[in-house]
C-alpha cells in the first residue's frame, strides 16, 4: 500500500542488521518488530540502493541474512526462515572445514571453542587440538577461543584447513576479585585477598561451606568441626584477633553481611569465596572486619557458548570415623589394672600389708559397695569367677579364662555405613539483557551417631537485568529448609554418648547377657539394653537406649535475599555525569527455627517427672540497606574510582519456649499431652549499626596504584558517647613488571609489590547490650516479682581496634611458577576483654577495653605447573603460614589465670600454665613435681615433692597451641579424561592438653577405662617409668608432661574424576558427563592416636561428636 | 533505672535476692551441687562428722565430704568459688538496694520493712562467708577476714582486702542491729511479714541468735532466740509434722523458708530434696545420705526420730543398691510432690531457736530455764524424755561429751552435753554441722569403732582449727582483686 509510494535511498557496508532497520525507520515511518536474539545472529549486510521501494530492500536483506518479513500496515515483523526455507543460495556455499589449534609452544589446546561468527554453528577441539566444522557458509568468519588465550577471528575465504595458534592472554588470567562494595581486578588490588573457585569448593563433601575452606587459603586456621551432620567448622584468619570478643570472621554473602546459618547455603550455588585478610581489603567492612572477611558469591546466569546450561549432579557417600579411637585396655588388662588399683588403695591408704592386700583386694573388687563387677559379679565378662580369674599374688588374669562376650560402646553407638546423598539441578541462561540462574538441591546426611541426621531442601533464583542502558536491577533469593536430629548432651552428662562410650570400662556390655554370655532377648527377639542398675560407672542409665527413647530435633526455614538497583552513566552522552553510578542494596536474612527436646518418661533424667518436652521457636530478621555513589573514570593514564555511601544494619531476634512435664506414656511429642507446665519464657533482642563509608582508588598507567578508605560506624552495643568508631586504610601497589624497563625481561610475567595499613573494628563481645547495666526480671519469689542485677554498666566501652600492616609480593615467572608472599603485623588495641573483677564485688568480670595484643607472621603460597602438556597436566600448590602471638599489655593485673591457661603480658594468648613434672618416684610410684614454695607459701629453692597441694603456686608457662608452621599441599593432575586432586594439610609445632587422654591415664572413677599406655605404670619399688602407680582416688595434677605435640598431617580430600570423551557425549546430545569418586577427611597422622589436634584453637579436646570421613561417588552432567 | 523508683520497686529487687537464695548455677556447669543457701547447709553438714555421703562412686558432694573441694580453688566449678560467688552476688544486690535507702519514695513503714530485710540478709551473708572461709570468731579475731563491701559495685569498684575477722563481725553486728531496729519500726507501723520467705523482725532475731552464739555472747543469743520464738502462730512442731518430710512452710515451727511453687523455681536435680530424698529416684537414691552410726545410737529407743528420720542398721543381705533400704539412710527430707519436684525449703525453725536459747541459758548457768525448754522439746520426741535423759544429766555447762565418740555407749553427763547432742540430732542436714565443730573447737573423728563413714579422713580432723574445715579462696578473687595476693592472702592449702 503506502510502502510502494515511499522510496528509500540507503547505502550500508557490513552493517549490523539492527542498524539498518533503525535507518529505515528514520526514513519511512516504518516500525520493525523483531527479537533481538534472532537478528543478532544474522550476518551483516552490504548494499547500495537509490529510491528503492521497501520491498526491494527487504528482498536484498532476505537474501543476505535469511530473515523473512511480514508487513501489516507500517509494522514489519521480522522472523528467521527455517533452514529448509532457505533455498540453497548461490551466493553462500556451504562447506566443511577442518583444523587444528595449538598454543605457542606447539601443544594442542583441548576443548577450545570454534564458532562461526554470528551463527549457532560451533564445536570444540579434541584432545589433539583437531576440529571439524561442517555446514559453514563459505564467506563467513570463524572464531577460535579458549579461556586464558586471546581469541582469533579468521575469515574462511575458501580455505578448508586451518592451523590456528592462540597466544596466552595475561589480562584474562587477571582474576576479578570480589571486594567490599564491588569488584576489583586482582592486579589493581592493593590489599590481601584470596579467591577460592567453585571447583575447589565442590570437591569437598560438606553440608556447610565453612568446612571447605581449610587448606585453600594461606593464613586461615580451621577446626575439624563436629561430625554432627550439617555442622560447620570454625576458622580464624591470621591468628587470635581478640581475647574475649569473637575471633570469627565476618561472612558476607553477595555483598551483604550474612546472619543466617551457613549450612542453609547450598554449596553448589557458590561461584567463589574471597577471603579478605588485611585492612586495605577489609577496612570497608570496618565495623566488623577485624577478624577478616569471608565473601561468598553465588553463581549468576549468562549464556555459555550461547547455550542455556543445565547441570545435574548426584552424589552418594558413606561416612565413618575420621579420627581413630583412642587405644584403650581390653577386658583382661582392665581387670588386672582394676585389681591393682584396689590393692594399692589397701596398701597405701589403708596401710595393709602388701602380702595381705591382694586377697582382700579380690574381695573388695567383687563386692557390691566398691566393686566394679556389680551384683554377684554380673559384670565379670570371663567364664570363671573372680576368685579364680585373678591370682591375688601376681595380679595376673588366669590364662585359661575365656571371654563370654565383647561389646564396645563406641561401636554400638554408631550407624553402620550411614548414607549421605545429594542431588542438584541448576539452570543458567539469559539474553543480552537479562541473566538468570535457578537451582534446586536436596541433601540428606545420616550421622555416625545413631538417630542423628541432617536434611536440606534448597532453592535459589538469581536474576540480573539491564532494563535500560542506565538502569540495572537484580535479585538473589534463596530459600532452604534444614532439619537436624541431634543429641545436645555435652560434657560429662550421661546422655552424652561421646562421653559415656569413651569412659566406659570394657567389661560393661551395652546389652543384657545370660550367664553363659549369650545375648538376652525379649519376647519379640530384640536385644535388651543393660541399664546398669548395679554398674558402678554411670549406673542406672544406658545412653544408647536414650538415643531412641529421647528425641531432639530442630527445623529451620531460611530465607535470604539480596536486591539491588543500579543507575549507571557510562557513556559520553551523559556529559559530566559520565562515570557516575548510584547503587542501592537491600539484603535480608530471615529464619525461623523450631526446636523440640523430649525426654522419655521411663528412664533417664525425666523419669521422676514422667517425661519432659520443651518446644522453642526462634525468629530472626536482619537487614542491611545501603546507598552507594561511585565515580569511575579514566583520564588518559590516570584512573579514578571513588565511592561514598551510607549503610544501616539492624537485627531482631525473638524467642519463645515452653516446657511441660508429666506424660501419661511415652512417644507423645506435643505439649498438650503433658500435665504440668514447667517453664515458659520469651525473649527479644535488638542490635543495630549505622555507617558512613568512603573509598578512593587511583592508578597511573596501570602501574602505580593507591587506595584509601574511611568508614565510621555507630554500634548499639556501646553507649552513645563512645558509640562511633573510625576505621580507615591506606594501600599502594607497584606493578614492577609493567614498567618500560622491564619490557625486555620475558621470564617475568608479573611482579607486583604492595603494602597496606589500616584499622578495623570488633564489637562482638557476646552481649547485645554490652555497656548497659541490666536486671534479670525472671526471678519470681513465690508469687512475687523479683529481679537481680546481672551486668555492670560501662559507658566507656568502645570498639576494639585492629591495626593491620600487610606487605606483600606477587610474582609469576616463566609462565609456570606463581608466588605470593606476605608479611603481616596485626596489632589489636583496646582489647574488648571481660576484665576480671574481684568475685567479692559480685561480678567476676565486666566488659572493658584493656590491653593490646600482637599477631605477626608470614603467609606464603607457591604454585607450579610441573607438567603442562596436552596429555598430562600437574599443578602443585603449597601454602605455609607462620604466626606468633604476644599479649603486649593487660591492664591492672598483669595476668589472668583460667584453669590450665594463663593470659600474661609477654606470653602468647591461651598459654598453658602448669606445674612441672619431676617424673615418677621409683620408690613410691608417686608423681613428683618441681615446686618452689614450702608449706607456708614461702619462696624457697626449687625442690621435688609428691605433695599435690604445693604445686598450686609453682606453675610455669609451658607452651601453647599456636603452631610454628601450618598450611596445605595440593596436587591437581589431569591425564586425558582423568582428573585427580589431592588436598593435604599440615601443622607443625604447638602443644595440646588432651584431657580425655589424661583422665584415662589417671582413672579417678571406678568403672572408667584406662588407656593402653597406663599398662607401663609403676608397679613395684625400683620401676623406672613415667606413669605413676595405679590407685583409686589418687590426686595427680596435670603437669607439663601431659602436653602432647600438636603437629599433624592430614589427607583432607582426594578426588578422582573421569570425563567421557567428547565424541561419546556428542552422540548422547550432552555437553559433558563426569564421574567421580571422592574421599573427604581420609587420614590423620598425629602424635596420639585418637586425639583430634584440630578440636579447637586453644589446644584442648572434649567429649564431642567425632568428625566423620566420607567416601562418595558422584556424577555430574551438563546438558 | 526503672526498678529503684519507689519502695515497690525496691521490693522487686528484694524478692529477686530471695529467689537467688534458692537458684542454682553458682559454679558454672556444676550447677547440680550449688543451689544456694540449702547447698551451703548441706556442704557444711557433709564436712562434719554426722552426715555421710555414702556412694562409693564419686557423686555430688562427695568431695565436700572428703574435704577435697578446697583443693580446687582455681576452678569455677567447685566449692571455693561457688560459695564465695553466691554470697557476694547476693551482697552486691543488697548493696544496690541499700544505696537507695534515702532516695526511694514510699510509706516509711514499708521502707523500714524493705531496708530492714536488706540489712539483716547482708548480716547473714557475711556471717556464713566468714564461717566458711575462716576459723571461728573466738581466738581468731585478728585472723584474715573476708572483704567487706557496703557500697554498690560499679565498673570502677576495686576489690577490698581481707581485713580481719573482728572487722567482719563488727559489720555483721551493725547490720543485724540495724535490720532488727528497722523491722521493729515496720512492725510498729503495722507492716508485717507477707510471706515466709521474707525476713521479718523475728527472723532477724533468729539470725542474731545464730551470730551471738558463735561469738559466745550467751545472753544476746538467749534473748534473740527467745524473741524469735515469740512470732505469732509459731510453735514447736508436733510429732506428725516432724515426720512429714520437712517440705512445707506451713509447718507450725517454720519461721523462714522458701516456697517452691512451680517446677521452674526449682533446679530439679539442683535441689535440696534431689540430694536428700532417697525415694525420688534421683541423686539421693544412688548416693544415699546416712547418719553417723555413733550419733544414731545416741537416740533413745523410743525417740520418734530414730525410726522416722533414718533407717537403722540393716543386715548387708537386705540392703539394696538403690533407694533408702540401706543402713542409717535418711528419710527425714522428702519431696512434697515428685511429679513436679515440689517441696519447700526450710531455713529456720523454732526448734533451732529453742536449742540456741537452751544452750545459751545453760552456758549462763540458768539451768532451770534450760531444762524447761529441753523438756518441752524432748517430750514431743520421746516418751519419758525427762526420765530417760534429762534426769540423768547434771547441771553443768561443761562439755564432757566424748567428742570423738570412741565409746559405743552414750556417755552424756552434763546438761550441756544433752543440749548439744539434741542439736546434732535435731538439726541434722539443716544447719551445717561443721559450723558447730568450729565454734565448739571440738574437732572430730570419723574413725571410731563401728564407724559407717565411707571416708574416715586423717587424725588431723581432731585439730579444732584444722585447715580442712574451712574453704580456700577462689582464684577468681585474686585474678580480679588488686588488694589481694594469691599466695599471702590464701588460706592454708
Amino acid at each position: 500500500q503506502n510502502s510502494k509510494l515511499t522510496t528509500i535511498t540507503l547505502r550500508v557496508k557490513n552493517e549490523a542488521i539492527e542498524n539498518v532497520f533503525k535507518e529505515i525507520e528514520k526514513n519511512g515511518k516504518y516500525n520493525f518488530f523483531y527479537d533481538p536474539l534472532v537478528i543478532n545472529k544474522v550476518n551483516p549486510v552490504t548494499f547500495d540502493v537509490k529510491n528503492a521501494s521497501l520491498q526491494e530492500i527487504l528482498k536484498i536483506i532476505e537474501k543476505q541474512t535469511g530473515l523473512s518479513f511480514q508487513q501489516r500496515d507500517n509494522t514489519i515483523s521480522v522472523t528467521k526462515k527455517k533452514e529448509s526455507d532457505i533455498p540453497a543460495t548461490k551466493t553462500q556455499n556451504i562447506i566443511q572445514i577442518k583444523g587444528n589449534i595449538k598454543d605457542k609452544k606447539g601443544e594442542p589446546i583441548i576443548g577450545a571453542s570454534i564458532r562461526v561468527k554470528n551463527s549457532d554453528i560451533g564445536t570444540i577441539s579434541d584432545i589433539d587440538g583437531n576440529f571439524t566444522l561442517s555446514k559453514v557458509p563459505e564467506n563467513s568468519i570463524i572464531i577460535a577461543s579458549y579461556v586464558g588465550y586471546n581469541s582469533e577471528e579468521l575469515p574462511i575465504k575458501n580455505k578448508k584447513n586451518f592451523q590456528i595458534i592462540l597466544s596466552e592472554n595475561t589480562e584474562e588470567l587477571d582474576e576479578v576479585v570480589v571486594v567490599a562494595y564491588g569488584t576489583a581486578k586482582k592486579s589493581s588490588f592493593t590489599g590481601s585477598a584470596e579467591v577460592i573457585k567453585h571447583d575447589r569448593i565442590e570437591k569437598r563433601i560438606v553440608a556447610d561451606v565453612s568446612k571447605a575452606i581449610e587448606g585453600t587459603v594461606a593464613g586461615v586456621q580451621s577446626t575439624s568441626g563436629s561430625g554432627q551432620p550439617g555442622s560447620g567448622a570454625s576458622m580464624i584468619i591470621r591468628g587470635f584477633g581478640s581475647i574475649s570478643a569473637a575471633n570469627t570472621p565476618l561472612y558476607v554473602v553477595d555483598g551483604v553481611p550474612f546472619d543466617g546459618t551457613l549450612n542453609s547455603i547450598n554449596t553448589n550455588d557458590i561461584e567463589s569465596i574471597t577471603v579478605l585478610k588485611d585492612a586495605s581489603a577489609g577496612a570497608l567492612y570496618g565495623s566488623r572486619g577485624a577478624n577478616g572477611v569471608v565473601m561468598i558469591t553465588t553463581k549468576r546466569g549468562g549464556l555459555e557458548n550461547d547455550k542455556i546450561s543445565v547441570n545435574l549432579k548426584a552424589n552418594w557417600g558413606i561416612a565413618s570415623r575420621a579420627i581413630p579411637k583412642y587405644e584403650t585396655v581390653n577386658e583382661a588388662e582392665y581387670m588386672e589394672l582394676a585389681f591393682e588399683a584396689y590393692k594399692n588403695e589397701l596398701i597405701y591408704t589403708e596401710g595393709l600389708d602388701p602380702a595381705q592386700a591382694g586377697i582382700q583386694a579380690i574381695e573388695v573388687m567383687g563386692g557390691i559397695a566398691k566393686g566394679v563387677l556389680g551384683y554377684r559379679e554380673e559384670y565379670n565378662p570371663f567364664d570363671m569367677p573372680l576368685a579364680q580369674l585373678i591370682d591375688p599374688y601376681t595380679g595376673k588374669v588366669n590364662p585359661n579364662a575365656k571371654l563370654k562376650y565383647h561389646e564396645d560402646w563406641k561401636d554400638e553407638l554408631s550407624n553402620k555405613n550411614p548414607l549421605r546423598q545429594e542431588y542438584q539441578l541448576s539452570v543458567a541462561g539469559g539474553s543480552s539483557k537479562t541473566n538468570y540462574m535457578v537451582s534446586m538441591g536436596y541433601l540428606d546426611e545420616v550421622g555416625l551417631l545413631k538417630t542423628t541426621e541432617f536434611e536440606r531442601y534448597s532453592g535459589r533464583v538469581n536474576v540480573d537485568t539491564q532494563a535500560k542502558d542506565w538502569l540495572k536491577m537484580g535479585m538473589n533469593a534463596s530459600f532452604s529448609q534444614t532439619t537436624s536430629n541431634y543429641n545436645s548432651a555435652s560434657g560429662s552428662e550421661v546422655s552424652n554418648l561421646w562421653y559415656t562410650s569413651q569412659i566406659m570400662a570394657p567389661i560393661y556390655p551395652v546389652y543384657e547377657h545370660n550367664a553363659d554370655g549369650s545375648l538376652k532377648l525379649d519376647a519379640n527377639g530384640n536385644k535388651i539394653f543393660d541399664y546398669g542398675v548395679n554398674r558402678i560407672a554411670l549406673s542406672n542409665s544406658n545412653a544408647i537406649a536414650l538415643l531412641y527413647d529421647d528425641k531432639e530435633k530442630s527445623t529451620k526455614d531460611n530465607l535470604s535475599a539480596r536486591t539491588y538497583v543500579e543507575l549507571v552513566a557510562n557513556d559520553d552522552k551523559y556529559g559530566f555525569l559520565k562515570g557516575f553510578s548510584f547503587t542501592a542494596n537491600l539484603g535480608l536474612d530471615y529464619f525461623n527455627t523450631h526446636e523440640m527436646s523430649y525426654q522419655n518418661p521411663y528412664t533417664g533424667n525425666a523419669a521422676t517427672i514422667s517425661g519432659s518436652l520443651t518446644k522453642a521457636a526462634q525468629r530472626q530478621l536482619s537487614y542491611t540497606f545501603n546507598q552507594l555513589l561511585t565515580y569511575k573514570r579514566d583520564f588518559g593514564l590516570h584512573g579514578f574510582d571513588i565511592l561514598v555511601g551510607h549503610e544501616f544494619y539492624q537485627l531482631k531476634q525473638e524467642y519463645l519456649a515452653a516446657q511441660k512435664t508429666g506424660f501419661p506414656f511415652g512417644g507423645l511429642y506435643e505439649l498438650a499431652a503433658a500435665a504440668n507446665l514447667a517453664a515458659a519464657s520469651s525473649q527479644t533482642d535488638k542490635y543495630a549499626i549505622e555507617s558512613y563509608l568512603s573509598r578512593a582508588n587511583y592508578n597511573y598507567a596501570q602501574r602505580y596504584y593507591v587506595s584509601a578508605s574511611f568508614r565510621t560506624d555507630g554500634s548499639s552495643r556501646f553507649y552513645k558517647t563512645s558509640r562511633w568508631g573510625k576505621f580507615w586504610s591506606l594501600g599502594a601497589s607497584w606493578r614492577i613488571s609493567e614498567e618500560p624497563f622491564m619490557a625486555g625481561v620475558d621470564w617475568i610475567n608479573n611482579l607486583t609489590f604492595k603494602a597496606s595499613f589500616g584499622s578495623q573494628g570488633n564489637d562482638n563481645i557476646g552481649s547485645y547490650y554490652a555497656y548497659q547495666s541490666l536486671y534479670n526480671m525472671g526471678l519470681t519469689n513465690a508469687i512475687y516479682n523479683g529481679a537481680a542485677i546481672n551486668s555492670l554498666e560501662n559507658r566507656d566501652l568502645r570498639w576494639e581496634k585492629n591495626e593491620n600492616l600487610n606487605i606483600g609480593i606477587e610474582a609469576r615467572l616463566f609462565n609456570c611458577f606463581s608466588l605470593t608472599a606476605e608479611f603481616f603485623n596485626k596489632h589489636t588495641k583496646d582489647l574488648l576483654l571481660n576484665m576480671p573483677k574481684a568475685t567479692s564485688t559480685g561480678f567476676n568480670a565486666y566488659p572493658a577495653n584493656v590491653g593490646s595484643m600482637r599477631n605477626r607472621g608470614v603467609d606464603i603460597t607457591a604454585s607450579i605447573n610441573i607438567f603442562n602438556n596436552r596429555n598430562f597436566r600437574w599443578t602443585l600448590t603449597a601454602m605455609g603460614s607462620h604466626i606468633r602471638n604476644k599479649i603486649l599489655k593487660l591492664a591492672d593485673k598483669p595476668e589472668i589465670i583460667s584453669g590450665s591457661n594463663i593470659f600474661r603480658e609477654g606470653e602468647a594468648v591461651n598459654s598453658f600454665y602448669l606445674p612441672i613434672s619431676a617424673g615418677v618416684d621409683p620408690l613410691t610410684g608417686n608423681q613428683l613435681y618441681w615446686v618452689n614454695h614450702d608449706e607456708n607459701n614461702n619462696l624457697v629453692e626449687r625442690y621435688k615433692t609428691d605433695d599435690v597441694t604445693l604445686t598450686a603456686n609453682s606453675r610455669e608457662v609451658v607452651g601453647n597451641r599456636i603452631p610454628d608452621l601450618y598450611g596445605s599441599i595440593t596436587n591437581d593432575l589431569a591425564f586425558k579424561g582423568f582428573d585427580l586432586s589431592i588436598l593435604t594439610t599440615y601443622s607443625i609445632g604447638g602443644e595440646m592438653l588432651d584431657g580425655i587422654y589424661s583422665s584415662m591415664m589417671n582413672v579417678g572413677y571406678k568403672g572408667y577405662v584406662w588407656h593402653k599406655n597406663a599398662l607401663r605404670r609403676w608397679q613395684k619399688p625400683g620401676d623406672i617409668t613415667d606413669v605413676p602407680k595405679i590407685m583409686w582416688d589418687q590426686q595427680i595434677r596435670t603437669t607439663d608432661q601431659n602436653l602432647i605435640d600438636a603437629s599433624y598431617f592430614a589427607i583432607k580430600n582426594i578426588t578422582l574424576g573421569y570425563t567421557l570423551p567428547k565424541k561419546w557425549t556428542d552422540k548422547m546430545k550432552m555437553q559433558k558427563i563426569r564421574f567421580y569418586a571422592s574421599g573427604d577427611n581420609l587420614a590423620l597422622f598425629s602424635h596420639l592416636k585418637g586425639m583430634d589436634p584440630q578440636y579447637n584453637f586453644t589446644g584442648t579436646v572434649g567429649y564431642t561428636y567425632t568428625p566423620s570421613r566420607t567416601i562418595s561417588f558422584g556424577i555430574d552432567i551438563n546438558f | 533505672n526503672v526498678i529503684f523508683t519507689d519502695v515497690n520497686g525496691g521490693m522487686i529487687a528484694m524478692n529477686g535476692v530471695y529467689r537467688l537464695m534458692y537458684s542454682s548455677g553458682w559454679a558454672g556447669d556444676n550447677s547440680t551441687h550449688t543451689f544456694g543457701y540449702m547447698s551451703t547447709m548441706l556442704v557444711a553438714d557433709f564436712m562434719g562428722d554426722d552426715n555421710i555421703v555414702s556412694s562409693s562412686i564419686k557423686g555430688w558432694f562427695s568431695m565436700d565430704y572428703n574435704l577435697q573441694e578446697r583443693n580446687f580453688y582455681s576452678s569455677m566449678l567447685y566449692r571455693p568459688y561457688s560459695e564465695w560467688n553466691f554470697y557476694y552476688t547476693i551482697i552486691s544486690n543488697l548493696n544496690y538496694i541499700l544505696s537507695h535507702e534515702k532516695s526511694l519514695t514510699g510509706l516509711p513503714g514499708e521502707k523500714d520493712n524493705l531496708f530492714g530485710q536488706a540489712y539483716s540478709l547482708r548480716a547473714l551473708c557475711y556471717f556464713y562467708l566468714i564461717q566458711l572461709y575462716q576459723q571461728t570468731y573466738i581466738g581468731h579475731e585478728n585472723s584474715p577476714g573476708v572483704p567487706v563491701y557496703t557500697e554498690p559495685t560499679t565498673s570502677s569498684t576495686e576489690g577490698k582486702p581481707r581485713g580481719t575477722v573482728a572487722n567482719v563481725y563488727r559489720q555483721i553486728n551493725e547490720d543485724i542491729e540495724k535490720g532488727i531496729g528497722l523491722l521493729k519500726q515496720a512492725e510498729e507501723q503495722g507492716i508485717s511479714q507477707i510471706h515466709k520467705s521474707h525476713i521479718d523482725y523475728y527472723v532477724a532475731n533468729g539470725i542474731k541468735a545464730r551470730i551471738a552464739l558463735v561469738q559466745n555472747r550467751w545472753q544476746d543469743a538467749a534473748n534473740a532466740a527467745n524473741i524469735a520464738r515469740q512470732k505469732t502462730d509459731l510453735g514447736l512442731a508436733d510429732a506428725s509434722e516432724l515426720v512429714s518430710g520437712f517440705n512445707d512452710l506451713d509447718m507450725t515451727s517454720v519461721l523462714w523458708g522458701t516456697e517452691i511453687q512451680k517446677t521452674d523455681q526449682n533446679g530439679a536435680y539442683a535441689s535440696f530434696f534431689c540430694h536428700m530424698d532417697a525415694n525420688a529416684g534421683m541423686h539421693a537414691s544412688y548416693d544415699r545420705k546416712c547418719i553417723s552410726a555413733w550419733l544414731y545410737k545416741q537416740m533413745g529407743i523410743q525417740d520418734i526420730r530414730r525410726n522416722n528420720w533414718w533407717k537403722g542398721n540393716i543386715a548387708p543381705a537386705l540392703e539394696q543398691t538403690q533407694g533408702p533400704q540401706k543402713s542409717y539412710c535418711t528419710t527425714k527430707f522428702r519431696f512434697s510432690e515428685y511429679s513436679s519436684y515440689l517441696g519447700d525449703n526450710i531455713y529456720m525453725r523454732a526448734e533451732e531457736m529453742l536449742l540456741i536459747e537452751a544452750e545459751a541459758l545453760c552456758r549462763l548457768k540458768n539451768y532451770d530455764q534450760a531444762r524447761t525448754l529441753m523438756k518441752n522439746f524432748g517430750s514431743i520426741r520421746e516418751k519419758n524424755y525427762v526420765k530417760n535423759r534429762l534426769d540423768k544429766v547434771t547441771d553443768s555447762n561443761e562439755m564432757t561429751l566424748d567428742i570423738y565418740g570412741t565409746v559405743s555407749t552414750p556417755e552424756i553427763k552434763t546438761l550441756l552435753d544433752e543440749i548439744l547432742l539434741q542439736r546434732r540430732i535435731e538439726l541434722w542436714g539443716e544447719t551445717g554441722r561443721i559450723f558447730d565443730v568450729l565454734r565448739l573447737k571440738a574437732g572430730y573423728t570419723r574413725d571410731y569403732e563401728g564407724s559407717n563413714h565411707i571416708v574416715k579422713l586423717s587424725d588431723n580432723t581432731k585439730i579444732p582449727d584444722y585447715k580442712g574445715f574451712i574453704l580456700t579462696l577462689p582464684q577468681s578473687e585474686f585474678d580480679g582483686n588488686v588488694n589481694m595476693d594469691p599466695v599471702a592472702d590464701q588460706n592454708p592449702l
